[in-house]
C-alpha cells in the first residue's frame, strides 16, 4: 500500500474534531463511568498483563476521594498482612525468647491490640470525616465482605512467598540480631552492672551499718566479719537479681513494642507500594507498550513523517498540554499536598487522563482508518472510562471525570465565579490563572474584598501574583501611595510605598520570575541588607533576596 | 575583570558554592536525603537534581557568606556536573562541588519579619 503523504480536506477537519473530542471528554463531558463497559476492559487488561486475578472495581466521585479510598483499602490489607504474615509475632518471638516467655505473650497481645486499634481508629476517623458516606459505604461493604476474605487467601500465599522470605531474612534477622546483640547486651551489661553496683553498694552499706551497729555491741569482730560476708553475698545477690529482672522486663517490653509496631508498619506499606508498582510495570510493559508498538508500526508503515508531525503538533501536543499539563498535573499537585498533609499515601499510576496525549495521536489514525487494532480500541476505551485509574492486583480504583472544568484563555484552570474543577462529590478545587486557592481565600480574592495592603500581605507569592493579576497591577498600586525608586536592565523595579506601615515608607520589588511562564511577582524588601548597607537599587534588592552581594548578582551566570 | 561565580539561582532556590562561605566542607552531621528533591513548593512543583547527594542537617548551622550570616540546613554534594530541573523553570547545570542551599526570601512588612518566599 502506498504511504499516505497528504491529508484530504475531510481528514484535516478531523484533526480539530479529534483534539476537541479528547479535551472535552476529560474536562467537560461530564462522562459517567460505566461499570458494565469497564468490567470486560479491566479483565482484558489483567489477562494481557499476565495476571490471573479478577479485581474488584471501586469507583470514586472525585480525585481526592479516590486517593482516600486507596488508602482505606490498603489499610485493610495492612491488617490482613499483619495478621497473616505474623511479622509481629515472629519478631516478638525472637526478641522475647531471649528474655522470658511471659513477656512475649504480654507484648504480643498488647502490640496486636494496639496496632489493630490504631489502624481501625485512624482509618475510621479519616474516612468517615473526609469522604462522603457513599465512599465509606461502598468501600466498607465491599472490602469487608469480599476483599478481606479473598485477600487473606490470595495475598497470603503470594505475599508470604515474596515478602515473608525477604522480611524474614532481612528485617527479622537484622532486627533480631540487632536487638539481641544491642538490647540484650546493653541491658545486661548496663543495667546489670549499674543496678548491681548501685544495689550492692546501697545494700552493702545499709546492711553493713545496720549489722555493724547491732552486732558490734553483742559479738566479737570475728563474728561480725562472718555475718557481714554472709549477708553481703545472700541479700545483695537476691536484690540485684530481682531489680535486674524487673528492669530487663520493662526495657524488653518497650523495645519489643516499638520494634514490632515499626516493622509491621514498614512491611505493610512496602507491600502495598510494591504490589502497586508491580502491577503498573506489568500493565505498562505488557499492555501499554505492546499496544503502542503495534499501532505505531501500522502508522509508520502507512503514513509519512510529515503527516505524523502535523498530527503530533496539532492534536497530541495540544491535548497533552491542555489536559495533562494544565489540568491533571495541577489537580494531582494539590491533591498530593492534601493527602500527604493527612499522613496518607498519594498513590497514582498515571493511567487515564495521563495517557490522553499519545492516545489522541493514534486515535486520529484510527478515525481516518489508517490503523485497525482491537487491542488499541480496548486500551483507548479503558483509558476513557476514568480521569485516573489505579490498579492493584486485587482491586482497581477509578476516579470519574469531573462534572465541569473552567479555564482561562491560556487554558489554565481559572474561575472567579465558581470552582475551576467541579467533582461529583463536591470536593471542588479553586484556581485563579492556574494557581490553587483554598476556598476561603478564593472567596475574598474573587470578589475583590481584599485591600491592596492585604493583597501584598498574601504569603504565597504565586497566590499573590494571581491576585494582583485579577485585581490588575495598576489597581493595586493606585490604591497605594508609591514612588518608583529604580528600574534595572534585568527588569527589576524597586518601589517605595506608603500606607503599608503606619510609621514609614517600605520597599517592594516588582520582578519577572525569569521562568518561561513570564509571571510578574512583587515582594517586600528591607531598608538595609545583611551587612547594614541601605538598599537603594532594584538589583541590590534582588541580590539581598537571593543571599548574594550586588557584585555576585551582577556576575551570576546560571539563572532560571 | 569580572569575577565569575558558580552560584545557581533556580527560581526560589539559591545554590552557593561552599568555598564562598566560612565552611570548608559539608558538616559530617549532615544526613543524606533519600530522594533527589532539593525543594518542594506549595504548588506541588519541585526542584530536582539529576545526580548528586542532598544532605540535611538535624539542626541548622550558622554559615558566614559575603552577603551576611545565614542559617543553613541543606547541602549539595555534586561529584560530577549535573542538572537541576523544575516544572516551570529551564533545566540548568550545577558544576561539580559542594554547595549550601538557601531559599529566596522577602520582607513581610505587615508582620515586620523576614521570611522565605512561598510558592
Amino acid at each position: 500500500m502506498k504511504k499516505l503523504n497528504k491529508l484530504s480536506s475531510s481528514q484535516i477537519q478531523k484533526i480539530e474534531q479529534i483534539k476537541s473530542k479528547w479535551i472535552n471528554h476529560y474536562l467537560n463531558s461530564g462522562y459517567e463511568t460505566n461499570y458494565e463497559k469497564l468490567r470486560p476492559l479491566i479483565d482484558w487488561t489483567y489477562q494481557k498483563a499476565g495476571l490471573k486475578s479478577k479485581p474488584f472495581i471501586f469507583i470514586a466521585d472525585g480525585y481526592f476521594s479516590q486517593k482516600i479510598m486507596i488508602n482505606y483499602i490498603i489499610q485493610y490489607l495492612k491488617m490482613d498482612l499483619f495478621d497473616t504474615l505474623k511479622i509481629a509475632g515472629q519478631i516478638t518471638n525472637q526478641v522475647a525468647s531471649q528474655v522470658t516467655n511471659q513477656v512475649t505473650n504480654q507484648v504480643r497481645s498488647q502490640v496486636a491490640d494496639q496496632v489493630a486499634d490504631q489502624v481501625t481508629n485512624q482509618v475510621a476517623d479519616q474516612v468517615t470525616t473526609q469522604v462522603a458516606d457513599q465512599v465509606t459505604t461502598q468501600v466498607t461493604n465491599q472490602v469487608t465482605t469480599q476483599v478481606t476474605d479473598q485477600v487473606a487467601d490470595q495475598v497470603t500465599d503470594q505475599v508470604r512467598s515474596q515478602v515473608a522470605d525477604q522480611v524474614r531474612s532481612q528485617v527479622t534477622n537484622q532486627v533480631a540480631d540487632q536487638v539481641r546483640s544491642q538490647v540484650a547486651d546493653q541491658v545486661r551489661s548496663q543495667v546489670t552492672n549499674q543496678v548491681a553496683d548501685q544495689v550492692r553498694s546501697q545494700v552493702t552499706n545499709q546492711v553493713k551499718s545496720q549489722v555493724r551497729s547491732q552486732v558490734r555491741s553483742q559479738v566479737t569482730t570475728q563474728v561480725a566479719d562472718q555475718v557481714r560476708s554472709q549477708v553481703k553475698s545472700q541479700v545483695a545477690d537476691q536484690v540485684v537479681n530481682q531489680v535486674t529482672d524487673q528492669v530487663t522486663n520493662q526495657v524488653t517490653d518497650q523495645v519489643t513494642n516499638q520494634v514490632t509496631t515499626q516493622v509491621a508498619d514498614q512491611v505493610a506499606s512496602q507491600v502495598a507500594s510494591q504490589v502497586a508498582s508491580q502491577i503498573t510495570d506489568q500493565v505498562r510493559s505488557q499492555v501499554t507498550t505492546q499496544v503502542a508498538d503495534q499501532v505505531a508500526d501500522q502508522v509508520t508503515t502507512q503514513v509519512t513523517n510529515q503527516i505524523t508531525d502535523q498530527v503530533r503538533s496539532q492534536v497530541t501536543n495540544q491535548v497533552a498540554d491542555q489536559v495533562r499539563s494544565q489540568v491533571a498535573s495541577q489537580v494531582a499537585s494539590q491533591v498530593t499536598n492534601q493527602v500527604r498533609s493527612q499522613k496518607l499515601q498519594f498513590i497514582e499510576q498515571w493511567f487515564g487522563v495521563w495517557n490522553a496525549g499519545w492516545l489522541s495521536f493514534y486515535d486520529y489514525f484510527d478515525e481516518i482508518n489508517i490503523i485497525e487494532n482491537k487491542e488499541f480500541t480496548n486500551y483507548k476505551t479503558l483509558q476513557l472510562e476514568g480521569f485516573s485509574i489505579v490498579l492493584f492486583e486485587l482491586f482497581v480504583v477509578i476516579c470519574k471525570m469531573p462534572k465541569k472544568t473552567l479555564r482561562d484563555d491560556s487554558n489554565r484552570l481559572h474561575s472567579v465565579s465558581d470552582a475551576a474543577i467541579q467533582w461529583r462529590d463536591n470536593q471542588n478545587q479553586y484556581f485563579i490563572h492556574g494557581v490553587n486557592f483554598e476556598k476561603k481565600l478564593w472567596d475574598k480574592v474573587s470578589e475583590r474584598k481584599l485591600t491592596a495592603k492585604q493583597v501584598l500581605g498574601i504569603k504565597n507569592i504565586e497566590q499573590r501574583f494571581a491576585t494582583i493579576r485579577h485585581y490588575g497591577m495598576d489597581a493595586i498600586f493606585d490604591e497605594l501611595d508609591y514612588t518608583l525608586l529604580d528600574k534595572s536592565k534585568r527588569g527589576n523595579e524597586l518601589y517605595s510605598i506608603k500606607g503599608i506601615n503606619p510609621e514609614k515608607s517600605v520597599l517592594y520589588l516588582k520582578y519577572n520570575d525569569i521562568s518561561p511562564t513570564g509571571r510578574i511577582f512583587v515582594k517586600g524588601i528591607p531598608d538595609t541588607d545583611d551587612l547594614g548597607e541601605k538598599i537603594t537599587s532594584a538589583d541590590q534588592a534582588q541580590a539581598w533576596s537571593h543571599h548574594m552581594t550586588l557584585q555576585q548578582y551582577n556576575n551570576l551566570r546560571v539563572e532560571s | 575583570m569580572q569575577e565569575i561565580n558558580n552560584i545557581v539561582r533556580h527560581g526560589d532556590v539559591d545554590i552557593i558554592p561552599i568555598e564562598m562561605t566560612s565552611l570548608k566542607s559539608i558538616p559530617k552531621e549532615a544526613i543524606q536525603q533519600k530522594d533527589n528533591v532539593v525543594m518542594h513548593g506549595e504548588s506541588g512543583h519541585t526542584h530536582k537534581i539529576k545526580n548528586g547527594q542532598i544532605l540535611v542537617m538535624p539542626e541548622s548551622v550558622e554559615v558566614k557568606t559575603s552577603s551576611g550570616t545565614k542559617q543553613v540546613e541543606k547541602f549539595l554534594h555534586i561529584s560530577e556536573t549535573t542538572t537541576i530541573s523544575h516544572e516551570e523553570h529551564l533545566t540548568k547545570p550545577i558544576l561539580k562541588g559542594d554547595y549550601i542551599v538557601l531559599q529566596e526570601r522577602e520582607m513581610d512588612h505587615i508582620a515586620e519579619v523576614e521570611r522565605i518566599v512561598l510558592d
